[in-house]
């Protein structure tokens, strides 16, 4: 079944994709009256196959469109973002790259943080501010990460969630150019988090604008370097639909979770 | 997918963190059950160290076939494989993919990464089964007759060699391969031995199937008796499985999907045997859907896709994919198989077909040969005992046969990666 060059840093990552279908498919060991769709929105007249567990179901009206922009995305990673990260894989010593994973990933923690106060979790606020204080301190700005160590397990929210926390559906699925699988929800969402991002401008790049030049390609380039995944490395036909299934069901369970 | 992407990026985090708190494991693989370790592999305390940061290549080759690729199937293109080559002089060993499988699999990179440890280059080939192989390197591109199948890696790995750099200096050749492709390696070793291209210093089998159409009459048992409503039932066992999933985070585990995540959800939900079948014969079909939407495509079999349609690149596959999941293998056969050998003036009947696909027709060159050799487990789902036992006779003492482990779920484990490289070492 699916998602790589200096494949050793993926190492636990690697069979993500295939593991997220598994688990989805081994949940279905634990007993207990079978719950018909993780949604909870969902009427409870609604038959199962009318749900997102049903592939073929997941509502996608713009279906020529997303894959349209998926066959773009697929060649755009091959021909332009995988060369680059492969030069910086090439460049960068697996610590270095560890740290610049770990400085965006705590950067991110605000905005995981501002949306668990959005939800009113506190368990989640607390642990993510929390994981944030250390690791930009003892973790020396966000490069190392203590706070797993110390047995703090990262959190994830976004404003995608937090409409899906305060029911708005995640409506037809949409896949972005560049940012991959969403929904019409989430993308709203991420464009909110983008904006709070620039507004909050944590890094200053008011008082320092030359930041931004080093910032945003490196920003880019982390990103597809941490995300495991290669278009096509499922080698089926129904890559699309697949990936859609798996989106639309792994959203949903962040809603609820 | 960011935030999914995500998710699974800080795996990579919490695997370093317990890596940091693992205590040594004590080293046979824990997983009782041929089933459930078929579906959740090796847990992180059991698995093997081995390096890091090799410098992999997705290599492309130029087609070694002329054919036109039906645009619904460009993704496919190109021609792929994966390669990991030392500076010094060094032995390459080929790695024969498993049953659907690309040259990017991660079963791929573990054999790579196992190999390379151990002085080797390293190239894995996809499997004749994936799409891929079938457009780009397959003369006869609807996958199973033993014969053709193994004609076309043979072809492919002498592609491959000639696609070395100058500066690799290779010394020796070896082979290996995973479940059908460790069917299909065997195949080829009898081959060369005959032809002699390589003179395979070593060949590795990998849990093989040894009669592959009755291997996979076992995975389709699988699916048929363990899912309600069979393919039309997915929807409900998805939802199950989600449900199931929101039961776990409601009991304070957060999601995560690795292998420990699996294993954690395996002993603590104590999952119902069934359950588990009914994953691995949906894993399997979704892999014979996959061969064979891509075989009718190319062929205009008229099976799947009806013979006048003409599909874009960016139509829906949705009509389709329900037809695909609905052909089991024993349709595969009697629907694209054999009819395919049976026209344009082929005549293989379907026994010789299915006679072909057992490693027992080549049983002699087995016994004769000292340097083939098999891992596999007694409780590996595609196996029977009597499979086991023929294994464990015409191997003899070069016959691995744990008690534990499925089908490949002790694959990535310390003991059989250690006994692996010792295998291949000089």
């Amino acid at each position: 079944m699916i998602a790589m060059t200096r494949f050793g840093c993926m190492h636990a990552r690697q069979r993500g994709a295939l593991i997220l279908v598994l688990t989805l498919l081994l949940g279905a060991c634990a007993s207990t009256p079978p719950p018909r769709t993780v949604d909870e929105s969902t009427p409870d007249d609604v038959p199962v196959t009318a749900t997102t567990a049903n592939p073929l179901a997941i509502n996608d009206p713009w279906e020529g469109f997303n894959r349209r922009v998926y066959r773009f995305n697929a060649l755009a990673d091959r021909y332009a973002l995988m060369p680059v990260v492969q030069v910086y894989r090439t460049v960068t010593p697996g610590f270095a790259r560890t740290g610049v994973q770990n400085f965006f990933s705590n950067l991110g923690e605000i905005n995981t943080f501002a949306n668990s106060v959005l939800q009113i979790k506190p368990a989640s606020s607390a642990v993510t501010l929390s994981r944030f204080v250390v690791n930009s301190t003892v973790g020396l700005a966000g490069l190392f990460d203590p706070a797993t160590a110390l047995g703090l397990e990262q959190r994830n929210e976004d404003l995608g969630q937090t409409l899906g926390h305060y029911g708005v559906g995640a409506g037809p699925y949409l896949v972005l150019p560049f940012f991959g699988p969403s929904s019409l929800r989430d993308s709203v969402g991420l464009a909110g988090d983008q904006a709070f991002f620039y507004v909050l401008d944590p890094l200053q790049f008011d008082e320092h604008p030359w930041a931004r030049v080093p910032y945003w390609p490196l920003y880019v380039i982390n990103k597809r370097d941490t995300v495991n995944f290669r278009y096509y490395q499922t080698g089926s036909p129904f890559e699309y639909t697949l990936v859609r299934l798996v989106y639309m069901n792994y959203r949903a369970l962040q809603v609820e979770e | 997918m960011r935030s999914l992407l995500r998710a699974l990026g800080a795996l990579g985090l919490l695997a370093t963190a317990l890596v940091v708190s693992a205590q040594p494991a004590s080293g046979t693989y824990p997983i009782e059950d041929g089933l459930a370790a078929t579906v959740i592999g090796t847990p992180a305390d059991y698995k093997a160290d081995l390096p890091e940061d090799l410098d992999f290549e997705v290599r492309s080759l130029e087609p070694l076939v002329e054919r036109d690729t039906p645009p619904t199937l460009r993704y496919a293109r190109p021609l792929q494989y994966l390669r990991v080559t030392q500076d010094e002089p060094a032995p390459l060993a080929f790695v024969i993919a498993g049953t659907g499988a690309s040259a990017l699999s991660s079963k791929c990179v573990m054999l790579s990464r196992a190999l390379y440890d151990v002085g080797y280059s390293v190239a894995c080939l996809p499997s004749p089964t994936s799409v891929t192989f079938m457009l780009g390197a397959a003369e006869h591109p609807v996958p199973g007759r033993m014969r053709t199948d193994v004609a076309d890696l043979y072809r492919l790995m002498g592609a491959v060699r000639d696609d070395l750099d100058e500066q690799t200096q290779v010394t020796g050749y070896a082979l290996t391969g995973w479940s059908l492709g460790a069917t299909q390696a065997a195949f080829i070793a009898r081959h060369d031995a005959r032809v002699g291209t390589f003179g395979f210093s070593k060949v590795l089998l990998l849990n093989p199937a040894v009669n592959i159409w009755a291997s996979v009459q076992r995975m389709d048992a699988l699916l048929a008796e363990n899912l309600d409503g069979g393919i039309d039932g997915i929807p409900a066992f998805v939802a199950r499985g989600l449900g199931g999933l929101k039961q776990l985070y409601a009991s304070g585990d957060p999601l995560r999907f690795n292998e420990d995540f699996l294993y954690r959800a395996y002993t603590s939900q104590s999952p119902d045997r069934a359950d588990i079948a009914a994953i691995i014969g949906l894993a399997f079909r979704l892999s014979l859907a996959n061969m064979a939407f891509g075989a009718d495509v190319i062929t205009r079999a008229d099976v799947i896709v009806p013979r006048d349609e003409e599909l874009g690149p960016y139509d829906s596959l949705d009509p389709y994919i329900q037809r695909s999941f609905k052909t089991s293998f024993a349709a595969y056969i009697d629907r694209l198989l054999v009819p395919y050998w049976n026209r344009d003036g082929r005549h293989v009947p379907r026994e010789r077909l299915i006679a072909e696909a057992d490693l027992r027709a080549i049983r002699e060159f087995i016994v004769d040969n000292p340097d083939i050799g098999v891992f596999t487990s007694a409780d590996d789902p595609i196996l029977s005992d009597d499979e086991i036992d023929f294994l464990r006779d015409s191997f003899g003492e070069r016959a691995r046969i744990r008690a534990r482990g499925g089908h490949m779920g002790n694959l990535s484990s310390q003991n059989t990666v250690r006994a692996l490289q010792d295998f291949f070492s000089p």
